[in-house]
Formats: structure tokens, C-alpha cells, sequence
């Protein structure tokens, strides 16, 4: 099991998934969000694109781990777990994400 | 005619070419007297600058966008019927910049354009378009180029279709000018007037100076100035990628987000992403140096030509 020390209050059993309030588009492999609070848009990488798509349904942190590992066969698993935490974390912070 | 359209007024707007009265019109723009009828509506959206409100409502006929310092204008019939209920305090030139400007775009929007705050011009019948915020010299650049030999397609207002592939309409033969810049590039005697400190209206370019027919864009470019004595020197362009194309895009619609509502900005987004994919998009560093200008302009078509 992976250890997911270091996230604050996100447990592998946490259920996240996006805000209402926000919308978003793909461009090719990566995305663009626009935060409708605020009038802020972001960029997404591809493996943020990917995480983005996914929680477009409710999903526990641990099932967001285990479909980006089915995604890119190639990813360190340690690595998943960073780009999960690191992206719900900053997405949490812009309530672009909820937890449930 | 605006917008590869027509638009049947009674109204005057000098802004546009007269277009035969045999043709049909593509909108109708009609003026009625006192408050606009009471309809059922939702609010779609709001947006306020400064002292002014606008406000964005669906109602059971179309649309309905109300002006704090205008009145209000009702687009029904989807798109193609604009009546403004007259607020008696208005300026006309007002009125007629609010009908050209986002009532226009509201109804070209619903037929599936995607509308631009920009100014753009073309070289050998491709379109170049320059987005960025106000006063960051998208009108100089436009009229600079026009003067060099390139056709004006519009100021403010850019009606693309998002394709692929992508094609702008022509838009509104008017150029908005500081006077000093009027003056730089020879246009005094086309502007109506020019007070200092307050933009000047540049009409009355010839018909050869005008792209008249819709033309593929080829090139978006994202005005960043820069001091004229900057290291990047008069000017340079970095490519974007589609992404950051995108959110340049969608950050410079003629419609706010806040005013279009949640629907509105996802179709913004979608449209952005459809034109960033297929069009090459540029950051353009470019010297606020008025005397440098014919050297940005050699430049620019230069490029349009190695493309």
C-alpha cells in the first residue's frame, strides 16, 4: 500500500470529484480549465488532463492511483502517487475540486 | 453589411457599407419606445465596469441584454431580430456600438461563430489577427498594416468560424485611434475627431483597403508589448502551444464569461480549442516605439509570406 504521508486530510479512501463550477475543454492529449469563480483558466499536462477526465465522476484517491497506473503502463508507482496528491492538492486549493 | 452579413436597420449606422435593398437581410434592427415587454426570464449572466451594469437574461423569445447606461435590447427569432427599447438618455453612437458589438455577437454567437476581441488584416488573402487587452496596440498594428498594403478586415469586433478550417469574416471598416498615432500613420483627415487623450473613429478606407470576402485565418497573434529599449529589441514571437493558444483565446471573446454564463463560457473553451488546434498561435513581443513601426510591419508580412 502506498503511503500517502505529507497529504493533508487525503486519505486513499477519500472521494473527490470536480466542481460545478467550473468548465473545461480537451486539447489533444492535455486540457484547459476555466475556473468560474474566479475567471482564471489553467493548463493541463497530459497526465493532469488524464486525472481531470477521471474525476469527472466521484472517485476515491486510490482508484484516481490505480487508473493512471493502468494509463501509463511506464509510471513509477511512487511518481503516480506524486502527480495524484500534487494535482488534487492545488486543484482542492481552487476549489476546482471537491471532496465528497 | 457587417460581418459577411446584412443587417436591415432603421436606424443609420455610418459605421456600415450600404448593401442593395434587394438583398435579404441576415438581422433586423428595430427601435421601440418605452420599457421592453414583461416576459418570464432567467439571468444568464452580469457583468459591471466601472459605473455601468450589463446584464444577460434568457426569456421565452431569445435573449435579452440590458444596459445600466443604454436600455435594453431584445435578439429573438435566433439571432436574426434586434430591438432596442429606447432609453431616451442613450448616445446613439452608443446604441449603435452596443448592435454592432455584443448584440451581433450574441447573435452570431447562437448561429455557431466564435467572436474575437481583436483587430485583424490580411496579406494575400490570409488572415492575421492580433487579440490582447485595451491599449496594447491591436488597432496601430491593424492600420499600420493596412497602410502598408494589407486589407483592414476589422477592429473590435472578429467573427471567426472555428472550421476546420478556421475563416474570419470581414468585419467593420472603423478603426478606433489615439490621435497621435492617427497622425503617425497619415490618417487625420479619415478620422472624425481628434480630441488628445480621447480615441478618434478612422473611416472612409477605400474598397481595395478592405478584405471584403471571409479568409482563412492563418496566423493569431498575442500582443505583449515591450519598452522600445527591451533586449528582446522591436520585435519577436514565440510560438504557443495549442493549449496556451487556447486559454489566449478564450480569454479574449468579444463576450465576457461572467455576462455568457456557464453555457456560454463552455462553448467559448470548446471554440478556442478548436481554433488553437488548427491555427499557429504567437506570443508577439512587440516595441511600443512608434518609429519602429515600419519595421514591425515589413516584419509581420514577411512572415505571413514564408508561411
Amino acid at each position: 500500500m502506498t503511503n500517502f504521508a505529507g497529504v493533508q486530510n487525503l486519505a486513499p479512501d477519500t472521494v473527490v470529484v470536480a466542481s460545478p463550477q467550473q468548465v473545461s475543454c480537451d486539447v489533444a492529449t492535455e486540457a484547459v480549465l476555466l475556473s468560474m469563480r474566479d475567471g482564471q483558466y489553467y493548463g493541463l499536462n497530459e497526465v493532469a488532463a488524464c486525472i481531470w477526465r477521471l474525476v469527472q465522476e466521484p472517485r476515491t484517491v486510490l482508484q484516481l492511483r490505480e487508473a493512471l497506473l493502468e494509463e501509463y503502463e511506464d509510471i513509477d508507482p511512487i511518481q503516480c502517487d506524486r502527480a495524484v496528491m500534487s494535482f488534487l492538492e492545488e486543484m482542492i486549493a481552487l476549489e476546482l475540486v471537491e471532496r465528497r | 453589411m457587417a460581418f459577411g452579413g446584412i443587417l436591415r436597420s432603421e436606424m443609420e449606422f455610418p459605421e456600415l457599407r450600404p448593401a442593395s435593398q434587394a438583398l435579404m437581410a441576415d438581422w433586423t434592427f428595430s427601435v421601440e419606445q418605452g420599457l421592453p415587454p414583461d416576459r418570464a426570464a432567467v439571468l444568464i449572466g452580469e457583468r459591471a465596469i466601472r459605473e455601468e451594469k450589463y446584464r444577460l437574461w434568457r426569456t421565452e423569445t431569445g435573449l435579452q441584454l440590458q444596459y445600466s447606461h443604454a436600455g435594453t435590447f431584445d435578439i429573438s427569432r435566433g439571432g436574426r431580430h434586434i430591438v432596442w427599447y429606447q432609453d431616451e438618455t442613450a448616445a446613439l453612437e452608443l446604441v449603435r456600438s452596443i448592435v454592432i458589438g455584443p448584440a451581433l455577437a450574441l447573435a452570431l454567437e447562437l448561429a455557431g461563430f466564435f467572436c474575437l476581441h481583436g483587430s485583424a488584416v490580411t496579406v494575400d488573402g490570409k488572415a492575421i489577427s492580433f487579440i490582447g487587452p485595451k491599449f496594447y496596440g491591436k488597432s496601430t498594428l491593424a492600420t499600420a498594416l493596412t497602410a502598408a498594403g494589407a486589407r483592414l478586415v476589422g477592429d473590435d469586433l472578429l467573427v471567426v468560424r472555428p472550421g476546420p478550417p478556421a475563416t474570419l469574416r470581414p468585419g467593420v471598416a472603423s478603426v478606433r485611434l489615439w490621435p497621435d498615432m492617427a497622425a503617425t500613420l497619415s490618417l487625420t483627415d479619415v478620422c472624425n475627431t481628434l480630441i488628445p487623450g480621447v480615441k478618434t473613429t478612422a473611416t472612409g478606407f477605400t474598397r481595395e483597403a478592405l478584405a471584403l470576402v471571409s479568409s482563412p485565418l492563418t496566423t493569431v497573434y498575442v500582443l505583449a508589448p515591450v519598452a522600445s529599449a527591451s533586449a528582446a529589441g522591436t520585435l519577436c514571437r514565440t510560438r504557443l502551444s495549442p493549449t496556451e493558444a487556447t486559454i489566449a483565446l478564450a480569454h479574449h471573446t468579444k463576450l465576457a464569461d461572467s455576462l455568457v454564463g456557464v453555457e456560454g463560457a463552455r462553448s467559448h473553451l470548446a471554440m478556442a480549442a478548436v481554433v488553437a488546434t488548427g491555427v499557429p498561435a504567437w506570443t508577439l513581443h512587440i516595441a511600443r516605439d512608434a518609429r519602429r513601426l515600419s519595421e514591425v510591419v515589413q516584419q509581420i508580412i514577411q512572415w505571413s509570406c514564408a508561411e
